[in-house]
């Protein structure tokens, strides 16, 4: 019977550290070392660390484009807007069906989301400009699908060539009279990764949808949900959650989200934001013009999400509502810690890297913490300081060139339907009772002491990383899952959650639980070495001798 | 179901282009160039292109797919990307060490005008193109032919390598794509 051997793995941070930056040339080397950062554990007074800088040419980067942050991720998952994207015919077609947010279409069953929409622009548009052809492609795609909305995207040669997307879509939303038709500047080399396109994608649904809908909602107890995008059906099992607390969610930012959501958006009470990367601005903006407070929350992992429903009760302040979700939680939690007891002894003391997004890396460390498991080394792909290190530093960010490009609305309070949920007696009352709006500490303070905090990770670093330190598992997307699975670790993709998922809410804990310990535990990783890795040198024999 | 929208009469239309069964050229010639032993494929253009290539490909294969990018930004765009090129070459080499460099363009850089040949003969001589290494170079813009056409145009840069020597071997080279 083969017995389990404890891998014990030695390391030192700074020694790590030092050994990435060594095949760098100098200059990189000094570039680099600014985003490598080793936790003080320091509580607030975290070192600096650089985040949303450009990304060195040549080094095979884990990031994309602001296209692929403005069209894939924040509006992708609205099943009822046709989006046109106006450029050669690649940018539309790596973009589609190619995240796993799912929807429900609904009992009309209004769904575009299978469709790829593009101009395709060819040799003489960029020569003698693409106007004429994006009209005639508007006119095309309302004349056979008479959609609510019609979202046109910008690609690198439309900015280049200076097509002027949002007059022709102005023009046409005229001439349709019952088609919102708007477009979005996303050129692909805008800003230095997705999330200067989060930026784009949200100011332009805030100006030109949030607010079109004035009629009443129903419900007691009205939130938007922002920052999630059901990839794998994480909406889904946070709505049954709402559903079964009572929370109505008027919309979602914007997964499984409709047209008319985001347009009634300003009807409810309170904004829960989940990523707060991506949206932090919008929540922000909904506070000043119309007066619904922000507060940050996490439904990825058991814990944090009863965290979160309690935080949500709170605000509210109804005591049949607060029993009402502490029911809910006492009913669903013992299944989850059935789940956990059963994986914990095969996961406890294991060790995970992450590399994701703007805030997984964050978020994902709670359910792998409910599972005993360590995480040694994490890092966002996009995100900004103070997504590392607290909303607290944003006083202090730097303006650079890329960032100085991406627009910032001004907004003020709207004159007739501003009204503050709470007054500020009311919010000081809570704050006063240690409820925190508008608050993110980031990941900085949530890791261990030693551990190394890496921005924007290449593929030479993760590969690296993982031969010195030798997790048990590593996460990050589709374009490092292979090279780090040759390396005989279990590879986790935590953009697109491979074919897997839901893992937020209670069911979801669930299922990480389990997809989790079947990966760390297998033992087919180990069977990764090919032979001549451990006999370089192949001997035989001539057939004769 | 899945797409229910769609009309059962067909319409002639001359601009809206809806599922193709085409996608762009810097595809193909990134997936030629990851044929040759010891290359690195590198995408010149904006960081976009070459992850969703990478992820493309990589889906589809079940295979790591290694590729380098040019990383533009506003300003790369505005004044060229001929410094991004050059750091590239030097970080690809210091970091990576392949054989050989397999560039190609983008709309992005075909564009504003960037000549991959020209940036190619800048790093020769400022020998940023290590002993024994090589680079070749295809240009690919998105908006001509599709990405079978950016296959064969980079299939055609690595013939370029070849040199004659004037004898005949009784071979033949078969070149498909």
């Amino acid at each position: 019977m083969a017995t389990t051997k404890k891998k014990i793995v030695q390391w030192d941070p700074a020694h790590v550290k030092a050994d990435l930056l060594s095949k760098y040339p100098s200059k990189v080397a000094r570039k680099r070392s600014k985003q490598i950062m080793i936790n003080e554990a320091l509580g607030n007074e975290t070192p600096e660390i650089t985040a949303n800088v450009r990304t060195t040419p040549g080094i095979i980067t884990m990031r994309g484009c602001t296209y692929a942050g403005c069209k894939g991720v924040i509006m992708g998952p609205t099943r009822d807007i046709v989006n046109l994207v106006h450029g050669p015919i690649g940018c539309s077609f790596y973009a589609w069906l190619t995240r796993r947010n799912q929807t429900d279409a609904g009992e009309n069953g209004e769904n575009y989301m299978n469709y790829c929409f593009s101009t395709d622009m060819q040799d003489s548009d960029i020569i003698f400009g693409g106007e004429k052809k994006l009209a005639a492609a508007i006119q095309e795609a309302y004349d056979l699908f008479h959609p609510r909305s019609i979202a046109v995207f910008a690609t690198c040669p439309v900015g280049l060539i200076g097509d002027d997307i949002h007059t022709v879509t102005k023009r046409m939303k005229e001439k349709f009279g019952d088609c919102n038709v708007y477009a979005f500047s996303c050129e692909g080399y805008k800003g230095v990764s997705q999330s200067a396109g989060h930026h784009i994608a949200n100011n332009q649904v805030f100006r030109h949808i949030v607010g079109e809908n004035d009629a009443e909602k129903p419900g007691k107890y009205k939130i938007n949900l922002l920052g999630e995008y059901n990839i794998g059906g994480d909406g889904f099992e946070i709505d049954r959650i709402f559903k079964k607390c009572g929370i109505t969610n008027i919309s979602t930012f914007s997964g499984n989200s409709t047209y008319d959501q985001f347009a009634s958006a300003h009807k409810a009470d309170l904004n829960a934001v989940m990523c707060h990367r991506s949206i932090n601005y919008v929540a922000d903006m909904l506070e000043v013009k119309y007066g619904i407070p922000w507060i940050k929350v996490n439904f990825i992992g058991a814990d944090a999400t009863a965290k979160s429903l309690r935080k949500i009760a709170q605000y509210f302040g109804d005591q049949e509502f607060i029993d009402r979700v502490e029911a809910v939680i006492a009913e669903e939690m013992p299944k989850v810690e059935a789940a956990r007891a059963e994986v914990m002894p095969r996961t406890s003391g294991k060790t995970a890297m992450m590399f994701v997004g703007g805030s997984r890396a964050h978020h994902y460390q709670e359910l792998f913490k409910e599972m005993g498991m360590r995480t040694i080394s994490a890092g966002y792909e996009f995100a900004h300081r103070d997504d590392y290190e607290g909303r607290q530093v944003i006083p202090d960010l730097k303006v650079d060139a890329d960032s100085r490009n991406i627009e910032e609305l001004e907004v003020e309070a709207d004159a007739t339907r501003f009204n503050p949920r709470k007054s500020a007696e009311e919010i000081k009352a809570l704050e006063d009772a240690g409820y925190k709006f508008k608050h993110y500490d980031g990941l900085v303070p949530d890791m261990d002491k030693g551990t190394l905090i890496i921005d924007d990770l290449n593929q030479y670093e993760a590969e690296r990383l993982v031969e010195l330190m030798k997790p048990d598992i590593f996460c990050a997307g589709i374009k490092e899952k292979y090279s780090i699975q040759k390396l005989g670790v279990p590879m986790k993709q935590l953009h697109s959650y491979d074919s897997g998922g839901p893992y937020a809410g209670f069911e979801g804990a669930i299922n990480f639980y389990h997809e989790i310990d079947r990966l760390v535990n297998s033992k087919v990783w180990s069977y990764m070495k090919a032979p001549w890795q451990d006999n370089p040198q192949l001997s035989a024999t001539y057939g004769w001798e | 179901m899945l797409l229910r929208h769609t009309p059962k009469e067909i319409t002639e239309r001359s601009a809206l282009m809806i599922n193709p069964a085409k996608t762009c050229q810097p595809i193909g010639a990134m997936y030629a160039a990851l044929g040759i032993h010891g290359c690195l494929p590198h995408s010149h253009g904006s960081q976009g292109c070459c992850a969703y290539h990478r992820s493309a490909l990589t889906r589809h294969y079940k295979e790591p797919v290694s590729a380098a990018t040019s990383s533009f930004t506003e300003g790369s765009s505005v004044f060229g990307g001929q410094a991004n090129m050059l750091q590239a070459i030097e970080n690809i080499f210091a970091v990576y060490n392949p054989v050989i460099i397999a560039a190609h363009t983008t709309c992005l850089s075909e564009t504003i005008g960037d000549d991959l040949k020209q940036i190619r003969k800048k790093a020769l001589t400022e020998g940023k193109i290590p002993e024994g290494k090589y680079m070749i170079s295809a240009s690919t813009p998105s908006y001509v032919g599709s990405h079978v056409t950016g296959f064969s145009t980079m299939v055609k840069s690595m013939a370029g390598l070849a040199e004659t020597t004037g004898k005949k071997n009784g071979k033949v080279n078969i070149i498909p794509g």
